[in-house]
């Protein structure tokens, strides 16, 4: 009988640029990597807000008569980083992508702010873990990390970083079936 | 006959930095539990600083250490969409655990909030 489990890892970035690597140790039961999620726990205040890069639009002369929004001086930066992972059954890497920081606009908190800007707007859709297929044999996969954040504001930003993964093991119980096994629609928007 | 189910926990978080754990019992005629999902009266509380561990049925759910936020939502997902699916439980015991971590983030300061887990099941009804 096969179920699917999470394992949870941390690792805690402290300065700017960092780059990390450490090891997962999955369960003596896993046969096989099915999903991979991540996350950021933010330990010091960034110090610096930076003003979200903004579109030059083209100004059609229909549209000149509509008033000009005024610029969104709250916003942050979100990328956090960039994680790797690689199998001891694989060449190369199996997984690479941004981790980024979920953030909620400032304007989250006033209540006349449109939610269009918080970032509760679709936290299920953003948070699907991004659907992987590597059987292993060893227990344990290598992850590189590089911190983004840091350079971006050019100062050490402390924070843990926590990587989910989502693997099936033998084990004797009934197990859970997650959404997002069986939804690959869910999974590809990501 | 099995009929939807549906009951909200509550947890109180009153200290900064701490665990607290619970255990609920369901009630008897509830025979599944299909969906969970976390709920706050201090959304961004609860986004940014909560993990939590679930064990239903003395079958762990979500390891320790699982990010509160990766199974909230906001009004803008549809209400019967809310829920996180993970497919039907059997309750058995009808016991559900549920752990939750309090920890600092950068962002946000503490204040005594309540965090809710909701679960969607099936329970038995004779009518």
């Amino acid at each position: 009988m096969s179920r699917v489990r999470i394992l949870v890892t941390e690792t805690s970035i402290t300065k700017a640029g960092q780059v990390k690597h450490f090891q997962i140790k999955l369960s003596k039961h896993a046969y096989k990597i099915v999903g991979i999620e991540t996350d950021v726990f933010l330990k010091s205040r960034s110090g610096k807000e930076i003003i979200a890069p903004l579109a030059t639009a083209e100004i059609k002369p229909t549209e000149i008569f509509v008033p000009t929004r005024e610029l969104r001086k709250e916003g942050y930066y979100n990328v956090a980083g960039k994680l790797s992972l690689q199998s001891m059954e694989r060449e190369n890497i199996f997984f690479s992508d941004w981790v980024r920081a979920s953030v909620f606009y400032e304007g989250f908190l006033r209540p006349s702010s449109f939610q269009i800007h918080t970032g509760l707007k679709d936290i299920r859709g953003k948070t699907a873990p991004k659907k992987v297929d590597v059987p292993v044999e060893s227990t344990v996969i290598n992850a590189l990390y590089r911190d983004n954040i840091g350079k971006h504001l050019k100062q050490d930003v402390t924070y843990t970083l926590k990587v989910f993964v989502w693997m099936e093991t033998n084990e004797h119980q009934n197990g859970v079936a997650f959404e997002f096994l069986n939804n690959e629609k869910e999974s590809t928007e990501k | 006959m099995l009929k939807y189910y549906s009951k909200q926990f509550d947890v109180q978080i009153t200290e900064a930095g701490k665990t607290v754990k619970k255990t609920f019992e369901v009630d008897k005629s509830v025979k599944t539990i299909y969906g969970v999902c976390i709920l706050s009266n201090r959304d961004d509380l609860a986004y940014y600083r909560g993990s939590f561990r679930l064990e239903i049925n003395k079958d762990e759910i979500y390891a320790d250490g699982y990010s509160t936020k990766k199974i909230m939502s906001s009004e803008n997902v549809e209400p019967n969409k809310r829920c996180f699916y993970i497919g039907k439980i059997i309750v058995g015991n009808g016991l559900i655990t549920f752990e939750y971590t309090d920890s600092e983030d950068g962002r946000t300061v503490f204040a005594p909030h309540v965090v809710s887990l909701s679960v969607d099941g099936e329970r038995e009804s004779e009518i």
